[in-house]
């Protein structure tokens, strides 16, 4: 209750800073200081209802079903904290909570950008506040109160997924400061001064999504199993859409503030970022992607606020741009073709371009379903889009320090990357990449990473600051070169270990020893040297499913990467008549009848299956069970046969011939197991994560620069 | 000036073309079974899983499984791959992939759960 009194306290507190910034505007001083006294309230209760939320986390408080949801009292203290943003309506919260906070520096300019930009900046949290009030973290569970929570996701109890959400929103939050500071522009009629706030806070923005996104891709590498970082699924697409549309309009603002040009369009673009970021969590939130996607979608019933707050975030910032179109003055400026201006403009549309084919791709699903057949397209869609794309943006990053800002001329000083590129093509060529395009790729990759290097380097001994954008692009390079290395030219295989016998795969000997505990032990021999790989494979309630992460031996020159597949044990399938017995190793099983417990629980069918096992002269009774749903899910539980030895499970029942099929599965000690795993190679993996570090520290610089500037 | 705007609407109306030919080649229509044995183009199935019919096969690596469809038709399917997580609990099984040498080889199988095994992945 407390918590929705907080959200409820909080949305009061914006609505009237908001009347109040907009009420005085700029003549009013004192209106002003009303606003802002409301505004701290907000971020008083917000960060209130957070604490409140943290503190039913760490209290157990499961009779809230969002902590009843997705915690557990035998849940490591340090994943309660990833509970927190584990569900849709956390990280709302976290979203507010982080964009509440940002506000605060947008606060107090004393200038006459404030009132306006306060004023939409509150719309924006007035709407995270309603979806968080029609959708709250704060609701009770129906009825009484359970005794223990239902826990967290195994796949989310990893250091990278308690960090993954909050850098994301980290980085949603602070793109509402762009798109804010470009309406109050709009609104003044001023197109100077936004962007002094603008570009520092498009580099943070650029910074923290950036980060979040690499961190996810590095999770899902490390733990989902299926070797690979990025499935172009639109859960992932909705966050790169608006990143990569972040970064074109930080260059785009950088030759605004150079020379004036692109106004109109580094206006577009900062509310375009905006209105794909409330796009994304329409497309990932709402459920219209539920059969096109992996990640499972439920529908929240929040999909008519997302609607409504789309379209009208939509139509008063574009209506706003359109009416005052006319009125705004670009200077018209002349660029040279050999001129860094110039090769970053053709860079900015190659990645509008990209991002845009991205967007369509990600909403094939929508945009089919008014042409009739919902389709979604194949990853192959976003790889061939996308390949000729980075070819020509590594050849302009590569190419751009050696223009000239307004010049007519390369710069002799590319030789010399020019020169190392060939060396590396013709290493890579002989190393075994044969394929003309991915040769042209690593080509250009190695010459924005050569070329960029060389800059940075003779900058830095300059002046630091000026050099994280060479850094950044280094980064890219290097990213680019670890993405073809370790996806085209991985190799993998598929072997069966069985229990103790040794095999031989790429000259590594592999061994699987069991199963203890959670893990698979598997020694792996190279060339003398032994390591066991450990990857996990158990059995969670969660999912009621099998959870399996790979074992990763991380090495410079590139990844072994083993991920367990299936575990056979010795098990037999079979079919029986009610009075018919059946053998299983030394065991007479006998289907006496169904059981007359039988009956239905919550709409669920219940059914047992009583069977009468012998062994010499002992005999005993067990009764596997199956739960039949309404939705058609079922559930069986399992029987324990003879102390443990093996398992019977009652898959499927004919009550009107009397039939029932079982799964009996040995488990004893003795028993034969087969380990199916795949293993591959992945190399240089390292370049892609060596390349998206440099990315984020040369981003670090820039925002360090571009925030002195703002000062 | 004007040769440059020039040079941009040619890199925009080359990428849109293209783009839109990927687009068109690489989309998956939802079909039933009957057409998605009819085409060879790759499209996406969606059935209930025949219980019993699931299979992970050591020797070749691939997964067999059948569904079923609203009108009863059956459809077996081989995935390469191993069987997904709550393939048991599944509602309904999305393939996708097409049609070939009797079967259907599907690249991709999707997993949709009722909502008690909903999971909170990102």
């Amino acid at each position: 209750m407390l918590g929705n009194v907080f959200l409820v306290l909080a949305l009061s507190s914006a609505v009237f800073s908001a009347f109040h910034f907009i009420k005085g505007g700029t003549t009013y001083p004192q209106t002003n200081r009303i606003a802002r006294f409301l505004y701290y309230l907000l971020v008083f209760f917000t960060s209130a209802a957070t604490l409140y939320l943290f503190y039913l986390f760490f209290t157990y408080r499961f009779e809230y079903s969002y902590v009843y949801g997705y915690s557990s009292t035998d849940l490591p203290l340090f994943y309660l904290l990833s509970s927190f943003w584990a569900g849709q309506e956390g990280t709302f919260l976290l979203w507010l909570f982080f964009g509440v906070w940002l506000g605060l520096f947008l606060m107090k300019k004393d200038d006459e950008f404030e009132s306006p930009t306060m004023f939409f900046y509150l719309l924006v949290q007035i709407f995270l506040l309603l979806l968080l009030l029609k959708k709250s973290p704060f609701e009770l569970v129906p009825g009484f109160p359970p005794e223990e929570g239902r826990g967290l996701n195994p796949l989310l109890q990893d250091f990278w997924m308690v960090i993954h959400p909050p850098l994301i929103f980290l980085g949603y939050a602070a793109l509402a400061i762009p798109f804010c500071s470009a309406l109050a522009a709009l609104l003044k009629n001023k197109y100077k001064p936004w962007l002094k706030v603008g570009l520092p806070w498009a580099v943070f923005s650029a910074l923290f999504l950036g980060a979040g996104i690499f961190v996810g891709g590095y999770w899902a590498y490390k733990v989902l199993g299926w070797g690979g970082y990025w499935g172009w699924d639109p859960v992932e697409n909705a966050s790169l859409i608006p990143w990569l549309f972040v970064v074109v309009l930080l260059h785009g603002i950088m030759m605004e503030k150079a020379d004036g040009s692109l106004r109109k369009t580094n206006l577009f673009l900062a509310i375009l970022v905006f209105l794909l970021i409330l796009y994304g969590t329409f497309l990932t939130r709402s459920g219209v992607l539920a059969d096109f996607s992996v990640h499972s979608f439920t529908d929240l019933g929040i999909n008519l606020y997302l609607i409504v707050g789309m379209v009208l975030f939509a139509s008063f910032s574009l209506g706003l741009l359109l009416v005052r179109s006319a009125q705004i003055k670009t200077p018209k400026v002349d660029r040279n073709v050999l001129s860094r201006d110039f090769g970053i403009v053709i860079g900015m549309l190659f990645l509008s371009v990209s991002a845009i084919l991205i967007l369509l791709g990600t909403s094939s699903p929508i945009i089919t379903r008014f042409l009739g057949n919902p389709s979604k397209v194949a990853t192959l869609y976003y790889i061939r889009t996308n390949l000729p794309l980075a070819i020509l943006i590594g050849f302009l990053v590569g190419v751009i320090p050696f223009l000239a800002w307004k010049g007519s001329r390369i710069s002799k000083t590319i030789l010399l990357p020019v020169f190392l590129t060939i060396i590396l093509t013709l290493l890579a060529f002989l190393l075994g990449v044969r394929s003309l395009i991915y040769l042209v790729f690593m080509c250009m990759a190695m010459f924005a990473f050569t070329a960029n290097l060389f800059v940075f380097i003779r900058r830095i001994r300059a002046h630091v600051l000026t050099a994280g954008g060479f850094l950044t692009h280094a980064g890219l390079g290097l990213m680019l070169i670890g993405v073809v290395t370790s996806s085209a030219y991985s190799s993998s295989v598929k072997v069966n270990l069985p229990k103790g016998e040794k095999r031989q795969v790429w000259g590594y000997s592999l061994t699987y020893q069991g199963l203890e505990q959670r893990n698979l032990r598997i020694e792996v021999g190279e060339k003398g040297q032994n390591f066991a790989a450990r990857p996990k494979f158990y059995y969670s309630d969660y999912t009621d499913g099998v959870v399996r992460t790979p074992h990763i031996d991380y090495s410079l020159l590139g990844d072994l990467y083993i991920a367990p597949l299936e575990l056979k044990t010795e098990q037999q399938s079979l079919v029986m008549k009610r009075g018919e017995t059946v053998e299983f190793k030394d065991y007479q099983i006998e289907f006496v009848g169904f059981d007359m417990a039988s009956h239905s629980m919550n709409g669920k069918m219940v059914v047992g299956a009583e069977l009468q096992v012998s062994r010499n002269e002992e005999k005993e009774r067990v009764v596997p069970v199956l739960i039949m749903g309404m939705e058609g899910e079922r559930e069986q539980r399992e029987a324990v046969l003879a102390q443990g030895e093996a398992l019977v499970y009652l898959d499927e029942i004919d009550a009107d011939s009397k039939m029932i099929s079982l799964t009996i599965i040995d488990v004893s000690e003795g028993a034969s197991e087969t380990l199916v795993l795949e293993m591959s190679r992945k190399p240089l993996i390292g370049l892609v994560w060596l390349g998206t570090i440099l990315i984020m520290i040369g981003l670090a610089i820039t925002w360090r620069r571009r925030t002195k500037e703002a000062r | 000036m004007n040769l440059k705007i020039v040079i941009g609407i040619i890199i925009i109306v080359v990428f849109v073309i293209f783009g839109a030919l990927s687009f068109r080649k690489t989309l998956t229509p939802y079909v039933s079974f009957e057409e998605a044995k009819r085409t060879d183009a790759s499209v996406q199935v969606i059935g209930k899983v025949v219980p019993q019919e699931s299979l992970y096969d050591t020797t070749t690596h691939l997964f067999h499984f059948a569904l079923r469809s609203p009108e009863g038709e059956i459809l077996k399917v081989v995935f390469d791959g191993t069987k997904p997580a709550n393939f048991e609990q599944a509602t309904d099984v999305v393939a996708i992939g097409r049609y070939q040498n009797g079967r259907f080889e599907a690249d991709q199988v999707l997993v949709k759960c009722p909502s008690k095994y909903q999971g909170s992945e990102p």
